[in-house]
């Protein structure tokens, strides 16, 4: 597995080295390895892992190595937690046993997704608090940020934001404030948006949309989201269109989380993409979005990406009321021409067939 | 009857009685922080419960309270969650019980709220106007937040520029009464006006605190004090024809057996809030504060109608029955 080989070359340094290298190592090699992974059950393998090695191989913890170790490690728990949902859905969705049975299956799920998410919540504020013991408090003052640690901050306010977002799904537990959606914010306004496809605006909109009256005067959080996810649609960054759907969910506004969820099906892979982890991971969210939409109305996931289940057939007559097929019968005997060829036959016999015409004999 | 036809009709009737029986109720539940908030999560619990009760609810997050309710009133919502003010011309028994001074701490409302949705005696409380409140959860005390810590008395309030949720007629005649300035807002423009110096003194729970970053209005000086103005509570209504026989009260004893769910939020809030800020109004100051509300209450049932009388006197059968050297448990005001 890439993930594991990738961190026994930074184990290996630790060993021998100090923070400084690790560091260094996690900025020169590690981040840009692991954010061109696609596979993100590779990447939580990472990061489990990493969490606990990297307080163990430096003298003092590394907070590049804990910033990427939590976020990753952070993945493998929240996607646990997302089937635990997907898990409780069903069970609702599904009308076996009876009604005091069903409840206690769907809390039980329902707390396996809880105990989950809040775990997944701790790991990622790991990420956070390393993030912070470099940067500091997000206020509404810049920290400096050389160009080579743009990827490594950017992964610390990314974790901050799953943390707190996991937490409240985890019902509080770690007690992460919910300011934390406005520090994101501050921290994501001083990332360049443009060379990282929208996601600075995505993050700062995502907290703006959530929390009211948070934004600037005069800002318009919605349209800075719709603007952001275009910007990521375009360079194949999934990350802003699944801030839309998180927010969009979030406030419960269907039919906006619907529209974000349809247009991800236009957005192409880019393998080339900058940050294609991070794109792997809103697909992924987008995909459990759309599952438990499939699952209330249908029973099942969703069949495929970024589809929506289909509207129920309305017992309309799509004619207006006029019968297109005049008195005659359509099925019956054809008012004249040859009799249908072999391939237009029907199949089976009618099942109302009338006593005159029997079964499986053409009129 | 043929043995084929009866059983046609058998799975008929049952195949009827599970769908009216065991629908998806659309239960739409205001949480300004949406799905992502405390009040959406603490109500998840009760939401899988419906299904044993024979209704599956399905709660619906709206950041706006007052959409919510109207989406409930013109029957697009089977329920709604939403706080008692705002729901108060559908019920006003139960918005009393978010009546000014009415319920002083923690331990006596969680007792009230447990009888009042346990005991067969106060089941009128709960239908009112063809709808019925099927359960009562805890959302906070309401605090003075103000920028000034020498803003902390009945006299300190006067001419104080008060920031006050437009809709709340109540606390608008409060305000008023207090002889402070009314500076109306609404969720979206509540923090920044505090925090930006335009009101010196806002009535929030501690919930707000955090998400609004009040401590930016709070500065140096400000202080929040500690001692409630009223009791918020969140307040689940049905459209009764909605929901199967029987739904109600389950509904209501559930809720009162989970009053910890909403309690731990609350106390979490409250714990967020540094201790720096907190005052604690000395024996005049609360007697000051009691003498005020008790007049607020009287006013606000006879004069403008806010209020259910016979909630009142129940209301203060309990903070005299747990602490009777309170001063109003001499007179017989409010009793009914």
């Amino acid at each position: 597995m890439r993930g594991a080989s990738t961190l026994v070359l930074v184990l290996g340094l630790g060993l021998v080295g100090c923070q400084g290298m690790v560091n260094k190592t996690v900025r020169k090699r590690v981040v840009p390895a692991g954010k061109t992974w696609t596979d993100l059950e590779q990447a939580c393998a990472f990061g489990v892992v990493g969490a606990a090695a990297f307080p163990i191989v430096t003298e003092k913890s590394s907070p590049d190595g804990m910033m990427l170790s939590g976020l990753a490690g952070g993945v493998c728990l929240e996607l646990e937690a997302w089937e635990a949902e997907l898990q409780a859905a069903l069970v609702l969705a599904g009308d076996g046993g009876s009604g005091e049975a069903r409840a206690a299956a769907a809390i039980d799920a329902t707390l396996q997704a809880r105990r989950l998410h809040a775990r997944a919540a701790e790991r990622f504020e790991m990420g956070w608090q390393a993030w912070a013991s470099r940067y500091g408090e997000a206020s509404d003052t810049c920290p400096r940020i050389p160009t080579r640690e743009t990827e490594v901050y950017l992964v610390g306010v990314f974790s901050g934001l799953l943390a707190v977002v996991n937490d409240a799904a985890g019902g509080g537990a770690n007690g992460i404030p919910q300011n934390r959606l406005l520090e994101v914010a501050r921290a994501a306004s001083c990332l360049d948006d443009e060379a990282l496809t929208g996601i600075p605006a995505g993050l700062q909109a995502a907290g703006w949309a959530t929390i009211p009256g948070s934004g600037p005067e005069g800002v318009d959080p919605w349209t800075m989201l719709e603007e952001a996810a275009q910007r990521g649609d375009a360079a194949g960054q999934g990350i802003p269109r699944a801030l839309l759907v998180f927010a969009s969910k979030n406030t419960g506004q269907d039919e906006r989380l619907e529209s974000a969820i349809t247009a991800f099906a236009d957005v192409p892979i880019n393998p080339e993409a900058d940050w294609a982890l991070l794109d792997a991971y809103a697909r992924r969210l987008a995909l459990h979005q759309a599952d438990l939409l499939w699952i209330a109305e249908k029973g099942h996931r969703a069949t495929a990406f970024g589809q929506l289940p289909p509207e129920p057939v309305t017992a309309e007559d799509p004619f207006g009321g006029d019968d297109p097929f005049g008195s005659s019968d359509p099925f019956g005997t054809p008012p004249s021409g040859p009799a249908p060829s072999p391939s237009e036959a029907p199949v089976e016999a009618a099942p109302d067939a009338t006593p005159d015409t029997p079964a499986g004999e053409n009129p | 009857m043929s043995t084929l036809l009866r059983l046609a009709i058998l799975l008929l009737v049952g195949a009827t009685f599970g769908a009216t029986a065991d629908a998806d109720k659309k239960v739409c539940v205001y949480d300004p922080g949406g799905r992502s908030g405390f009040i959406f999560q603490f109500m998840q619990p009760w939401a899988l419960q419906t299904s044993a009760w024979g209704a599956q609810a399905t709660l619906m997050p709206y950041t706006d309270e007052a959409t919510a309710v109207n989406d409930f009133a013109a029957g697009n919502c089977d329920a709604v969650a939403a706080s008692g003010v705002r729901l108060q011309s559908y019920n006003k028994a139960t918005y009393t019980l978010e009546a000014v001074g009415g319920v002083p701490d923690y331990t006596l409302f969680n007792r009230m709220l447990n009888a009042l949705q346990t005991k067969e005696t106060y089941s009128w409380v709960f239908p009112s106007k063809g709808y019925e409140v099927v359960g009562l959860y805890p959302l906070g005390a309401v605090y003075a937040f103000v920028n000034d810590k020498s803003i902390n008395s009945v006299e300190t309030l006067s001419g104080k520029k008060v920031a006050t949720l437009e809709y709340d007629k109540t606390s608008m005649h409060v305000v008023k009464k207090l002889g402070g300035v009314v500076v109306p807002v609404d969720l979206s423009t509540l923090g920044p006006t505090f925090n930006n110096g335009g009101a010196q003194v806002t009535f929030l729970p501690a919930t707000a605190y955090t998400p609004f970053e009040l401590w930016r209005g709070l500065g140096d000086n400000g202080g929040v004090l500690k001692y409630p103005l009223l009791q918020v509570t969140l307040q689940i209504m049905i459209h009764p024809d909605r929901f199967p026989e029987g739904f109600a009260d389950q509904s209501r004893a559930f809720v009162a057996a989970h009053w910890g769910d909403a309690k731990a939020a609350i106390d979490r809030a409250e714990g967020e809030i540094p201790a720096k800020y907190w005052m604690t109004p000395n024996a005049a100051q609360q007697r000051g504060f009691d003498a005020l509300f008790q007049r607020l209450r009287i006013e606000l049932k006879d004069k403008v109608g806010a209020y259910d009388g016979r909630v009142l006197s129940m209301l203060k059968k309990g903070r005299c029955g747990s602490d009777k050297a309170r001063a109003e448990c001499a007179d017989q005001l409010e009793y009914q």
